[in-house]
């Protein structure tokens, strides 16, 4: 309830009906604290969002007709004091921490836990009624785009000023703030306040432009700009670009923008190890998911039903073997993944570094497609935990 | 052809055989087969107490000590190491190469992964620089998992492997093994002048 004893409203945006459906039914519990509102893309929620007051939107990033991202930035003009929680299959830990560094921004990962979603919600609206700054950023929106990979270019709008971001591929190539271009306009622009952003899937940008990442141009203008409300001699920001190499950036922003750690102690990979295979054998009709060293070793196994995984081990070094083999015969490269299908559902094989194969035992009903998303978020992670 | 290169169909067949399997699934998978192979013999081992460590020793002089039963005999060169003069695999190798010269391709490539650290090469303390042939992959952890059916005293025994002479007098080091066991380097490197293979036991308290 708000302060005049209305029920909250939120909205959840997704393409994905039966989730949806879902969704509503496992919120209705929580119906004396809000109202739970539904929209299949971006272009559906901003008609709720028109038609209805709306105290939180949920929203998926992946969507036909108006993505995530279209409807983030419709709500930075339109709605920016409505916060937003982000749904995203691509998320890991150093992100999430990034984006909280760069606002408020809540994301989930796909697939969703039901508690955690409640959580956030509850969360978000307590902050929001204690008047707290909500809504997208214009920094958390980059970091989005970074992690989604997305090839678009923005027009930002700020107290009278206008500029551009060019994207391809979640890569920052170009910016204009009107005075100039390249670095020095990115800091300048990332640092802007009260942002309106409009967003176009278009980039007409080939070649970088800008020499600093992303992630180093966003400490960056966070830094220039606390040191500008500091100081009555402000630094310029092409000074700053000039100052700092983009490829070796400050020590203090590393820490920040560095890989995730490979030196842990071999149990703390292994206990990583369990919790990666716990997360694939979450997903849909997946039965069992082993990691095997390429001699055919079993490294560490899930299974849901009994099976023998040394001797599935075995086979499957075998298998990817034969498979790489095949590869190098026709000259067709490194192996990216290999899949055999049964009456009963796919196995697949896949190389995670240069030690080790993962095994994805499923079911007909398996969702393919959120294995192979999960695959590609973790197989870094996993070659970190098999190595010796 | 005189009799002395008839050749022996088994043991070309089995080299052609590895190298066929490295040729179809490479040389990782391939050596895992081999180690499996061997280790899956070597169960099939009975166990076996010797009261003591002379009784040991007895039993590789009458050949009824199990690693004894697989490899021949070895020759004990103080403490706890041993030598092993002939190779079990040479005969294969010499029947191979007194006909075709060379041994199989492939098979470079094999050792290389079969001295690469892993899992299952540390876990029978094999490999680690020691292998100088696709065969100290079988023999290796053969013998290792055969030490592991055998106690002295009702105590277990590990057995590291400190290195191997190739056919060619090509002498290989197992740097950590050779540590783990405490053994000095020099000691390995006399023992290979006159022994194809060096492995130290220990007995486990």
């Amino acid at each position: 309830m708000d302060s005049h004893g209305r029920s909250k409203k939120i909205l959840i945006v997704d393409d994905e009906k039966y989730f949806l459906l879902s969704l509503v039914e496992g919120l209705s519990q929580y119906a004396d604290t809000f109202t739970t509102l539904t929209a299949e893309n971006g272009r559906a929620a901003i008609g709720v969002l028109e038609s209805t007051g709306v105290d939180l939107v949920v929203t998926d990033l992946n969507m036909p007709e108006m993505d995530g991202f279209g409807l983030l930035a419709h709500m930075s003009k339109a709605y920016p004091g409505v916060p937003v929680v982000v749904m995203t299959a691509y998320c890991t830990p150093e992100i999430k921490k990034k984006l909280s560094e760069f606002g408020s921004l809540k994301i989930l990962e796909k697939p969703i836990e039901f508690k955690e979603l409640v959580d956030s919600i509850h969360a978000e609206l307590a902050s929001n009624s204690e008047s707290y700054l909500r809504g997208i950023t214009l920094p958390a929106f980059l970091q989005l785009l970074e992690m989604e990979r997305k090839t678009c270019t923005l027009r930002i709008r700020s107290k009278g000023k206008v500029g551009f971001l060019c994207l391809r591929d979640g890569q920052l190539l170009e910016a204009d703030n009107g005075n100039g271009r390249g670095d020095a306009a990115a800091l300048d622009i990332v640092a802007w306040d009260e942002t309106e952003i409009e967003i176009s899937s278009v980039c007409k940008i080939r070649e970088s432009k800008i020499q600093a990442s992303l992630g180093f141009i966003l400490m960056e203008a966070f830094r220039l700009k606390d040191e500008r409300e500091r100081s009555t001699a402000p630094e310029t920001a092409s000074r700053a670009v000039d100052a700092a190499p983009a490829a070796e950036p400050p020590t203090t922003f590393t820490e920040i923008i560095a890989e995730p750690t490979t030196t842990q102690s071999k149990e703390g990979n292994m206990a990583d190890l369990k919790e990666l295979l716990t997360e694939f054998t979450k997903l849909q009709g997946v039965n069992a998911v082993c990691l095997v060293g390429r001699d055919g070793f079993l490294l560490d196994s899930i299974a849901k039903t009994g099976f023998d995984a040394e001797m599935i081990g075995a086979i499957a070094s075998s298998g990817f073997g034969s498979s790489e083999s095949m590869g190098k015969q026709l000259g067709k490269g490194a192996m990216q993944m290999s899949m055999i299908e049964f009456d009963d559902g796919p196995v697949l094989f896949s190389p995670v570094g240069a030690d080790a194969i993962f095994v994805i035992i499923a079911d007909k009903d398996a969702n393919l497609g959120m294995v192979r998303m999960k695959l590609k978020k973790h197989t870094k992670d996993l070659a970190v935990a098999a190595a010796v | 052809m005189s009799d002395g290169k008839i050749l022996d169909i088994a043991h070309v067949s089995f080299l052609d055989m590895i190298k066929i399997m490295i040729t179809m699934s490479g040389a990782a998978s391939a050596k895992g087969t081999l180690i499996r192979n061997a280790l899956k013999t070597a169960e099939r081992i009975h166990e076996v107490d010797y009261a003591t460590f002379d009784d040991y020793l007895a039993a590789i002089e009458n050949a009824t000590n199990p690693i004894t039963m697989v490899e021949g005999k070895a020759t004990h060169a103080g403490g706890f190491v041993f030598g092993l003069q002939l190779c079990p695999f040479g005969p294969s190798i010499k029947n191979y190469t007194q006909v075709f010269e060379k041994l199989p391709e492939g098979f470079a490539d094999f050792t290389a992964e079969f001295n690469k650290t892993s899992n299952v090469t540390d876990q029978y303390r094999v490999g680690e620089g020691a292998g100088v042939s696709p065969f100290c992959s079988v023999h290796q952890p053969m013998r290792s998992a055969i030490a592991e059916k055998i106690t002295i005293g009702g105590k277990k025994i590990v057995i590291h492997q400190l290195g191997c002479k190739s056919g060619g007098g090509k002498k290989g080091f197992a740097e950590k093994w050779i540590a783990a066991a405490g053994v000095d380097k020099a000691v390995v490197d006399k023992i290979l002048d006159n022994h194809m293979c060096c492995y130290s036991l220990r007995i486990v308290d």
